[in-house]
């Protein structure tokens, strides 16, 4: 066998690790959601859309989904606006915008379960903020969502600052010079060459901010349990209360419809910037 | 080169099909055994005397099994019960030199106990909680050793079986005293508003309402309530509850399609609930406070009751130093009486013994139990501090006073188990449902309808008759 021919067979333990890990519990998620898997059962029976028409007829899904997408929306202009504002300050390296970087960064290194817990010390009825500002931000229906999304957007601003910045400083500075030349101010140059420039970044960032905003758990898990009265429920803590029901057929159809809608959301939108992207 | 590529593609696939086929037939082994265990049984005549004289040959059986080859026990621990069983895990290896390993599942330790369970995993003893769902969750009659004929069966006080017990058979065993669930007061703020305990002692939810408008008009707060942690508020329902379900059929009528969760005799539990809100008797943030909010505030006297499980008073005596009785009382509560509830979980020290298919673990396993309930059982004792839950042992003597002043409550006022111990079918999240109610975005008959569809769902997978 020539050598080329190796290398083929070399990849095999890397495949079988991919679809065991990876692959098959991707498809394991689509499978169980047709199905009657149950803890008071021993046999795992098809019954078709049978899960899916029960979670429609209830309906607490939809509300659920609801309060899923406004966090996964806010979390995703939020995050990137205040990224892109921070990004344009710290462009430049120098000591103070390498501090800046790192205390922007520490918090991605902190558990989400801690962070949560941290600030639910801070935004609860005997917290800080309450103290301050005479409002119980957790038990608040109104503000708890946003309560929770501020927290996210604190924990993770952190990886999509570097990325900007490395974006703009990939911004050849010789276009830059020549705006300037010609009269170009700040905001022009920020709108008409930065901007369009670090499309890349803006495409991973946007992409990446949705999908950890849908996929959501661990932080509001630890700051409200889906709390006040359910109004920030979003579907991973939905799956997780219906998981201890004991009825897990039913429960995987949510992870699945979850699944199912990053994937109808993130798709397009990563499609429609992948276009608008400009290239050098 | 492509071709082949396309040969070592199949050949993957085909080999990952086969490790999943053939781990699923390993798995499916003590099942189809237990499957023709079954059929003998089915195929036996099923008379109860011919089914008498089977058990001493079971037995036998069970006798020519050796302990010899096994070397370790794994026990399956919940992390919030008792750390006592290490103890018993080293006095066991000593006399047999079968090492005990104690796993502690992560929380949330019923789902991942079940989701463990529905992928044919078992340990040697399992810690798992009490009552007739609990053990229909995790299929007892199929997956648990019946310890019928152990000798802590006929040692074991008062009803206290009925809770690990399913149709006739008993699963498991208990070794600590059961949680009570009531009110827990602070004696501090009841004097300042002019109350004297015991004689004061509501009676019943009506009570329970004259109380706490005394308590409101003296400017104190009556009650703590603690909806950040939903789970929290569904001790007033099961207070409310207990009278109902200990002395009438409604949980085999539940059970049965007979009557659903938006009967009148459970409605009135979520609306009781409801009125404690809304008529101002609990804190403001009700919506976000904790169960260690309940603690600090009843301890601090910034709050007049909490309606807790056992837990509570617990976590304030390990909290503070010293006796904590002459500030922190307890009463039982129920519908028209005191009915105290007795909360048999995880906590109790529960061991059951699943089928594990390998009869010299099963074997050890039991030993293990039998041990824990007769040469270890006093060591355990003195170190919870518990009465004694089968005969021929003591309590300890130096027994914490509020504790004594709880349990005391047990010779004044009948006691029950909760409601949903008398429950097969699961009935959905409930503290959600509840959350929902207090914050005005669910009505009471709201939360039974919702808990009766999935009650509904629930009963037709265990396959319940009359759904």
């Amino acid at each position: 066998m020539k050598e080329r021919d190796y290398k083929g067979f070399l990849i095999i333990p890397a495949l079988l690790f991919v679809f065991t890990f990876y692959l098959l519990p991707n498809i394991l998620n689509f499978i169980y959601a047709f199905t009657d898997w149950s803890v008071f059962k021993t046999e795992i029976n098809f019954v078709g859309i049978q899960n899916f028409i029960e979670l429609s007829q209830r309906g607490e899904i939809w509300k659920d989904l609801l309060i899923t997408l406004e966090y996964g929306l806010l979390v995703m202009i939020l995050i990137n606006l205040t990224n892109l504002v921070l990004a344009l300050a710290l462009e430049r390296t120098c000591l103070f915008s390498r501090i800046m970087r790192t205390v922007f960064f520490i918090p991605v290194l902190i558990a989400p379960l801690a962070a949560g817990y941290i600030f639910k010390g801070f935004f609860g009825s005997s917290g800080i903020v309450a103290d301050i500002f005479n409002i119980n931000l957790l038990g608040s229906m109104r503000y708890a969502l946003f309560a929770t999304i501020f927290v996210h957007i604190w924990k993770f601003m952190g990886v999509g600052l570097l990325v900007y910045i490395a974006g703009l400083n990939s911004v050849p500075e010789d276009l830059i010079e020549y705006a300037r030349i010609e009269g170009a101010n700040e905001f022009q140059i920020i709108k008409n060459i930065k901007i369009p420039l670090i499309g890349p970044s803006l495409t991973f960032n946007i992409a990446l901010s949705m999908i950890g905003g849908l996929k959501v758990f661990d932080t509001v898990l630890a700051m409200t349990q889906g709390g006040p009265a359910r109004s920030t429920e979003v579907l991973n803590i939905f799956i997780l209360q219906n998981f201890a029901t004991g009825r897990l057929g039913y429960t995987t159809a949510v992870s699945l419809i979850l699944f199912l809608v990053i994937f109808i959301i993130a798709i397009p939108v990563i499609i429609f910037l992948r276009k608008r992207e400009v290239e050098l | 080169m492509k071709k082949y590529l396309i040969i070592l593609l199949v050949l993957v696939f085909s080999i990952s099909i086969l490790g999943i086929g053939v781990g699923c037939k390993e798995e499916a082994a003590p099942e189809e055994e237990e499957a023709v265990e079954e059929t003998a049984e089915e195929e036996a005549p099923a008379e109860e005397e011919e089914e008498a004289e089977e058990a001493p040959a079971e037995e036998e059986a069970a006798e020519e099994v050796s302990m010899e080859s096994v070397e370790k026990l794994t026990v399956w621990y919940n992390p919030d019960a008792p750390k006592e069983i290490n103890m018993l895990a080293d006095g066991f290896q000593e006399k047999t030199g079968i090492e005990v390993e104690v796993v502690t599942i992560p929380a949330p330790f019923p789902s991942t106990v079940l989701t463990k369970w529905a992928a044919d995993e078992r340990p040697d003893i399992l810690n798992w909680h009490t009552g007739v769902n609990r053990l229909y969750e995790v299929r007892a009659e199929e997956t648990l050793q019946d310890l019928s004929d152990m000798e802590f069966v006929d040692k074991t006080l008062n009803n206290y079986l009925d809770a690990t017990s399913l149709d006739g058979k008993c699963y498991g065993t208990m070794l600590v005293e059961p949680v009570l669930i009531g009110v827990w007061y602070n004696k501090e703020v009841f004097e300042r508003a002019g109350i004297n305990m015991p004689a004061d002692t509501p009676v019943g939810y009506d009570g329970l309402l004259e109380l706490m408008k005394k308590l409101k008009d003296a400017g104190e707060v009556p009650m703590y309530s603690g909806g950040g942690d939903t789970w929290t508020l569904q001790i007033i329902p099961i207070l409310m509850l207990t009278e109902v379900f200990n002395n009438t059929d409604i949980g085999n009528e539940l059970n049965t399609n007979q009557t659903t969760y938006t009967d009148e005799r459970i409605v009135q539990a979520f609306e009781k609930l409801k009125e404690i809100h809304d008529m101002g008797y609990v804190n403001d943030d009700f919506l976000s406070a904790t169960f260690v909010d309940q603690q600090e505030k009843l301890w601090n006297g910034d709050a007049a009751m909490v309606p807790q499980v056992g837990a509570l008073g617990n976590a304030i005596f390990a909290n503070q130093e010293g006796d904590i009785s002459d500030v922190i009382g307890y009463f039982p509560l129920s519908e028209t009486g005191n009915m105290n509830v007795l909360s048999f979980s995880t906590g109790n020290i529960t061991m059951y013994a699943p089928k594990t298919g390998d009869p010299a673990q099963e074997l050890a396993a039991r030993e293990f139990i039998k041990y824990a309930t007769s040469e270890g059982y006093q060591a355990v004792l003195d170190s919870t501090g518990s009465q004694p839950m089968l005969e021929g042992f003591t309590g300890p003597a130096d027994r914490p006073q509020y504790k004594v002043e709880a349990y005391g409550t047990l010779d004044d006022y009948p006691s029950g188990q909760g409601w949903n111990s008398f429950v097969i079918p699961s009935y959905g999240p409930l503290p959600a449902y509840l959350s929902e109610l207090v914050a005005g975005t669910k009505t009471a008959e709201e939360v039974g309808a919702a808990m009766q569809l999935d009650h509904e769902a629930s009963a037709k997978e265990i396959g319940l008759e009359g759904f």
